[in-house]
């Protein structure tokens, strides 16, 4: 497991904090908590994490 | 899709093999010999008990109908027939679990009767009585087995059957079920049964004995006052494996009676329409058997495996997507069915969407099926419809459209040649071609001019990626754009290297002339540069090659006239299947592509020869020696294969640069100032580039995110790393990057992509957003 980051969005100079985001794919909708920041709403997606939607990204291709 | 459903009513794949179709209990024969073969003794018992009720006994005594129907007996394939009943007594002795299984399901309550307990009547009562059914056996005599005492008197005793073995085997299958049977019982009327409550009655009376009356009747079975009669077994003159098999099926013919009230004659088909692939038939004689026809213990897996387990098969062995699914034609064809079913999607499921999408379209079904099934057209068709209804999952295509944009765009060149109005001629190299090996387009086209002062240079996509994809209307579109630059070009015969593209133009572009451009190069006699060593190559003939005769010949021929050595590939010589390349099947399924690649390099250890880019690439890229033949026509190519494949970035600049090239060297015309397409200084190492490659990648998407990030401020510090993380949706996919920035130049770090969209909100924290990403 990868040490944690600390991550700050440029912007607005403020860590990121986990948050709903609102992601679609082929006429699915579906709310997720990801880490976004609490100012503007800059969205922080690990590459672990992209690889887990890419699963999920199938099972909407498949449905 | 209904003409293309309607082929599948031809499909034999139900066909049983020959010796299963001859067998009285229609043993099914591959699912026995394969356990047999891999060692699951029991396993094979079971399946062997399960058609034959009395293991032991059928195995002494049956007289091997199979044998006279087996393929192996014929010389050519062997000259012995399969030692099936040698197999079934070895499995009989090697087998460690014989107990019958118990089956745990509720009494029926539904009285039948059986006279007789000999080999057909307790066949017949073990059968309903594992059903739970109320099965009573009367018998006149006091012992069971009937007729199979006379059989063991004999001397020698037949197959070895002696009372001891009979009398343990009937006690050995009866053990689960309770069957009563009642001894010194004489039956004299079968109303006095019917009025007893009995609702089904099996007269199994032995040769010679009361039939009751009901062999008068026309058929030895028929229902009267609700009670169905039937006679069987060696009453009606059947021997004893026939008598048993009687028995069994009778069996059956009385549970459809009491769960249906209808009588059918048992099935007991003794034909079959089974084909057998050729290519299964070779030559293996078996070994002998010990004194008791036994087929000796370590000569099993041998025996089992001579079995050629006569099934159609041949899709299985040819065609990828039904070897590789391991999914017969008819479950396709229903899973295919049940997702182009119309009806909300959320309301079924719809199980074919990947599968529709990774047909290859090599066209091989129809070719290698006895019924000439269609598979890949009824896929084609399936992806038109996906599309139309809008439920074709876009990211299965799109990077092949936008490759098809991007050929048919920026790196089109449809030219005649300087001082030339009408081309009689003209060169279409397809778009693939000069992405892999811009050398090979620029000297073929120099040489062509050569020949032919008028060859005009037509540089774009065919027109394939979009049919591919199911998108009839842009396919449209391009056919229609493909025809007008043709015609501007003074309606030449096109000189094509691709043969994928020769299919699409022959079929959708019939006024158009055509001529493979390897046909072209020997009419017009051109001599190779490169000359073959003495190693033995194969030609590989791409899967759109199937019926171009004189292609096949012309490649054959240029190849040999290098001195090259040829050997023909075993399967692909005569049935050409893709390389992987076909249908676009690598973005819905990854995997299935490099099985497909595995199958084709592993066919022959010979290094190929190719004529289409793509196969070149595929198997290149799978560290397999292959070159094309323009390798062995301009002399340039290196024969140990090429340290690397060009990136799909690097495909695009190939494109762009033989644009330039060729307008320069030809038309001597400077390309127009083109933007560049990375506006930043950005450093990928190798690794990273070989990353991006293999997730469909371009470098310039890359580029672009990192632009938009620097523009924006839309990025994230990854304080320990030292990094920035931003994203930006390019077209419908959407790109991650992470990167360092050295002044005013960038290091890509990582780079990742996902098909899902994020939905920015409009106001975000009592905020406005900028949500355009």
């Amino acid at each position: 497991m990868e040490k944690k980051l600390t991550l700050i969005c440029d912007k607005c100079k403020v860590n990121l904090t986990l948050a709903n985001v609102h992601f679609s794919y082929l006429d699915h909708n579906f709310r997720h908590k990801v880490l976004r920041c609490p100012e503007c709403g800059q969205v922080y997606l690990s590459e672990e994490l992209v690889a887990k939607m890419k699963e999920v990204e199938a099972t909407f291709e498949d449905k | 899709m209904e003409r293309f459903y309607k082929q599948f009513k031809n499909c034999i794949q139900k066909e049983v093999p020959f010796c299963q179709a001859s067998c009285p209990f229609h043993l099914e024969v591959v699912d026995f010999i394969e356990k047999a073969g891999r060692g699951a003794f029991s396993a094979a018992y079971k399946t062997y008990r399960n058609a034959v009720t009395f293991p032991a006994i059928v195995a002494a005594l049956c007289p091997e109908p199979c044998k006279t129907h087996c393929i192996r007996a014929e010389e050519a394939y062997g000259g012995n027939a399969i030692e099936l009943r040698g197999l079934e007594r070895a499995i009989i002795e090697q087998a460690k679990n014989k107990d019958p299984i118990y089956y745990n399901v509720p009494r029926k309550n539904r009285k039948i009767a059986i006279i007789g307990a000999g080999i057909s009547g307790l066949g017949c009562a073990f059968r309903l009585a594992s059903k739970k059914y109320d099965v009573e056996v009367f018998e006149a005599s006091g012992r069971m087995g009937g007729h199979l005492w006379e059989i063991a008197d004999r001397s020698p005793a037949v197959g070895g059957l002696t009372p001891e073995i009979f009398l343990e085997e009937f006690e050995l299958q009866l053990k689960q079920e309770q069957i009563p049977i009642h001894f010194h019982t004489k039956i004299s009327s079968l109303e006095e049964l019917a009025e007893r409550g009995y609702e089904a009655i099996y007269v199994a009376t032995g040769a010679g004995g009361n039939d009751f009356g009901l062999l008068d009747s026309d058929a030895p079975y028929f229902i009267k006052d609700n009670v169905a009669y039937f006679a069987g077994g060696s009453l009606t003159g059947k021997d004893t494996i026939e008598a048993l098999a009687d028995g069994i099926n009778i069996a059956a013919a009385i549970e459809i009676y009491l769960k249906t009230g209808n009588l059918s004659a048992p099935d007991d088909r003794r034909t079959t329409n089974v084909q057998v692939d050729p290519c299964k038939l070779e030559y293996r004689t078996g070994l002998p058997l010990d004194e008791a026809g036994k087929v000796k213990p370590e000569n099993i897996a041998e025996e089992a495996n001579r079995c050629l387990r006569c099934q159609c098969d041949s899709c299985k062995i040819y065609c990828d997507l039904v070897a590789y699914t391991q999914k017969w034609p008819l479950r396709i064809k229903d899973e295919v069915q049940a997702t182009m079913h119309e009806g909300k999607v959320e309301l079924k499921p719809q199980p074919a969407k990947r599968l529709i999408n990774i047909c290859t379209h090599c066209g091989l079904c129809k070719e290698v099926c006895p019924a000439q099934i269609d598979l890949d057209s009824m896929f084609l068709q399936a992806r038109k419809e996906l599309h139309k209804l809008n439920r074709m999952p876009w990211a299965f295509h799109d990077f092949w459209l936008r490759d098809m944009d991007f050929a048919d765009g920026e790196a089109a060149l449809v030219k005649t040649p300087p001082g030339v109005k009408k081309s009689k001629f003209a060169f279409f190299p397809g778009c693939q071609l000069g992405a892999s090996e811009p050398r090979y387009v620029a000297d073929t086209y120099s040489w062509l001019l050569s020949k032919e002062p008028t060859m005009g240079l037509f540089l774009k996509c065919c027109g394939t990626p979009v049919k591919w994809a199911g998108d009839e209307e842009k396919h449209a579109e391009a056919i229609s754009k493909f025809h007008t630059d043709w015609e501007e070009l003074g309606k030449p015969k096109l000189v094509v290297a691709c043969p994928s593209c020769m299919d699409n133009i022959s079929e959708f572009l019939p006024d158009i002339e055509i001529i493979s451009l390897y046909e072209f190069m020997e009419k017009n006699g051109i001599v190779p540069a490169m000359k073959g060593d003495r190693e033995t190559w194969s030609i590989f003939d791409p899967c759109a090659s199937a019926g171009k005769d004189d292609l096949r010949k012309s490649i054959r021929n240029l190849a040999e006239s290098a001195n090259f050595q040829l050997e023909p590939l075993p399967v692909q010589e005569n049935h050409s299947a893709c390389c992987s390349y076909g249908g676009h099947v690598s973005v819905a399924n990854p995997k299935y592509a490099d099985f497909i690649i595995d199958r084709r390099i592993t066919e022959s250890e010979n290094p190929y020869i190719t004529y289409c880019i793509n196969c070149r690439d595929a198997f290149l890229g799978a560290g397999k020696k292959t070159i094309h033949i323009l390798d062995v026509i301009f002399g340039d190519g290196c024969v140990d294969g090429h340290a690397s494949l060009p990136t799909v970035t690097e495909r695009r600049e190939n494109r762009i640069a033989l644009k330039e090239q060729l307008l320069k060297n030809i038309w001597g015309e400077e390309m127009a100032k083109r933007e560049p397409q990375i506006k930043i200084d950005l450093k990928i190492d190798p690794e990273l580039k070989a990353k991006l490659n293999r997730e469909w990648i371009l470098e310039e998407e890359v580029a672009d995110v990192i632009e938009f990030c620097e523009r924006t401020g839309r990025k994230v510090i990854l304080e320990e790393r030292g990094t920035f993380s931003g994203y930006r949706q390019v077209g419908r996919m959407t790109y991650w990057v992470e990167y360092r920035k050295n002044g005013e130049s960038f290091e890509l770090v990582n780079a990742y992509s996902h098909r899902m969209k994020i939905e920015l909100e409009a106001v975000w924290d009592g905020k406005k957003v900028d949500t355009d990403m």
